[in-house]
């Protein structure tokens, strides 16, 4: 543990303030934290304030079907003691509903709003909600939730070509070349 | 115009000016862009999607996919995030190995944005030379991996193959070549009157905003910002060879090309250093008995590494199966092409879009992902 000091001395004056639901270090310079949606915030500001952590790498989001949660992190990191803290937080996945925290990143405000169309989260306070960033009129379900069918959404929206005429099967004719010549031709 | 009124242009998603398939919507007043915002969705391929439905090491086969001028750092950076999570250990002799490949991609792509910062600005011969430079390394690969962009060389344990007979000296000689070409390189672009003008005092970035808005690489050291992932979070053993940070002044084109200029540099020393101390021994650790398929217990990591274009990093979330919960791309390109780029380009003239632009090392695939 004597590796992690300098985070593990964070986990403490951290811990005086918040209470996290469970933490792990991933190597001496990275610490996990999963805390309370109704905490979150707070660590932001409290880690970004007090104790330094001003860039954020970038924010993610996990959906966690089984447990009807969408996890969402922010990965910060700090210049000056060159520590990562990876913080997050379980939204409900039927409404998943967070704050903008482009007043402190200002990028915030472009990862937000890819989460909002790619998974669904909605970011109070960005004014941009809504908008497209990749997508153009999507109505169906965000594309990146667990349940969202690829495949069923390609056979509905999509035609396939019938192929050329002279295609052949490629396992086939491979199997067809190691039989019958003992291995691949040139 | 006499009434102050605004002319709307969009710019690109084809245009020779831009850096790859996206597009800037500009309010102009006369020549001078008074608002900007940047399009994306030409080059979507659902890759994050695609890497939830298939085992760890089949998407191998995609990240490299997602930077075409900068491949191997996709390699690097979810290997890095799959060995921590599954605690596989790396031999030695493979991580001289990869410090070399990442080098080598970094020169590869540093050599490719020379060519293209030139073209901005009309300076086509540049572009002529390097690009058929940048084929010797990219044969050397071909040597290598198999292959010459995507090569899918690194991957859990260490790399694929030992590095061929004779094919240090050819990369030595090859260094040599480069060296004496930077030198050429020089007279006629990073010395280049025109480069001087068309790029000292374009395109400000200040350290402040820099820092806010989370900007890495280049961009950052040209603010006279010591910041390197080899450095700072040194990863492989680069902790064992000679890198020192290369910083710039100004926060201007001509900084930002500075930094990478001497960056060139400093990448063939530290192949050459990698070289000569690489130990001999194992290029790879079997890390299970069936190294194609694999389960990794639940957890999460961010790894990251410094790309020619700054910190590049892979946040990987496992769930226990073959195959990850979640894998997202952190590229510097999505932070510089929205809220740094939206704002730089105001006040600055149409024709200082593309030198802006190529100066910033946006890769649009890595936005969209």
């Amino acid at each position: 543990m004597d590796e992690n000091r300098e985070l593990n001395d964070l986990l403490k004056r951290f811990s005086k303030t918040f209470a996290p639901d469970n933490y792990s270090f991933n190597d001496k310079n990275t610490l996990s934290i999963k805390m309370s949606l109704n905490e979150l915030f707070n660590a932001i500001e409290y880690l970004y304030e007090y104790e330094r952590y001003r860039h954020m790498s970038m924010m993610s989001y996990a959906d966690r079907l089984e447990n009807n949660s969408i996890e969402l992190f922010y990965i910060l990191y700090s210049y000056e003691n060159y520590c990562t803290i990876i913080l997050s937080a379980d939204l409900n996945r039927e409404k998943p509903i967070f704050v903008t925290l482009k007043h402190i990143f200002p990028q915030a405000e472009t990862f937000e709003i890819e989460f909002n169309e790619m998974m669904g989260i909605e970011f109070k306070g960005n004014s941009r909600m809504g908008e497209e960033f990749i997508l153009e009129g999507w109505t169906d379900k965000p594309p990146m939730r667990r349940d969202f069918d690829t495949l069923e959404y390609v056979n509905d929206n999509y035609m396939f070509r019938s192929g050329r005429e002279d295609a052949v099967d490629v396992r086939e004719h491979i199997k067809v070349m190691f039989d019958e010549k003992g291995g691949l031709d040139d | 115009m006499t009434e102050n009124k605004t002319v709307k242009i969009y710019f690109g998603p084809q245009h020779p000016g831009i850096t790859g398939n996206m597009m800037m919507e500009f309010d102009m007043l006369g020549e001078t862009i008074v608002k900007a915002k940047t399009h994306v969705g030409y080059l979507h391929r659902a890759f994050e999607k695609l890497m939830e439905r298939r085992n760890y090491l089949q998407n191998f086969t995609i990240v490299c996919r997602i930077c075409v001028p900068e491949p191997d750092v996709n390699e690097q950076a979810y290997s890095m995030a799959v060995e921590q999570l599954a605690g596989i250990e790396v031999p030695l002799r493979a991580k001289y190995i990869r410090v070399i490949v990442m080098e080598m991609a970094r020169l590869i792509s540093y050599i490719m944005w020379s060519g293209g910062q030139a073209a901005s600005m009309g300076l086509y011969t540049m572009p002529q030379w390097s690009f058929a430079d940048r084929d010797y390394l990219i044969d050397l690969f071909e040597e290598l991996s198999g292959a010459r962009i995507y090569h899918m060389y690194i991957w859990p344990g260490g790399v694929r193959r030992d590095l061929p007979a004779k094919w240090s000296d050819k990369l030595l000689s090859t260094l040599d070549y480069i060296e004496k070409r930077l030198i050429d390189y020089d007279k006629i672009f990073f010395e280049n009157d025109i480069f001087f003008k068309r790029s000292k005092g374009v395109g400000i970035v200040e350290p402040e905003l820099a820092r806010e808005r989370g900007l890495a690489g280049p961009v950052l050291r040209a603010c006279g910002i010591s910041e390197d992932v080899r450095i700072n979070n040194p990863y492989e053993v680069y902790n064992k060879l000679n890198v020192s940070p290369i910083t710039e002044n100004g926060g201007d084109i001509y900084a930002r090309a500075m930094v990478r200029r001497r960056e060139m540099d400093q990448s063939i020393s530290i192949i050459r250093q990698a070289l000569n101390d690489m130990p001999s021994g194992p290029f790879y650790k079997r890390p299970f008995d069936n190294p194609f398929k694999f389960t990794i217990e639940s957890n999460q990591t961010y790894q990251k590494i410094e790309s020619a274009r700054g910190e590049y990093g892979y946040f990987v979330v496992s769930d226990g199966t073959d195959k990850p919960r979640r894998v997202h791309v952190r590229g510097p390109g999505f932070v510089h092409a929205f809220t740094l780029l939206e704002n730089l380009l105001i006040g600055n003239k149409l024709a200082d879009v593309p030198v802006i632009m190529t100066s910033l090392g946006i890769c649009p695939p890595e936005i969209e992902r």
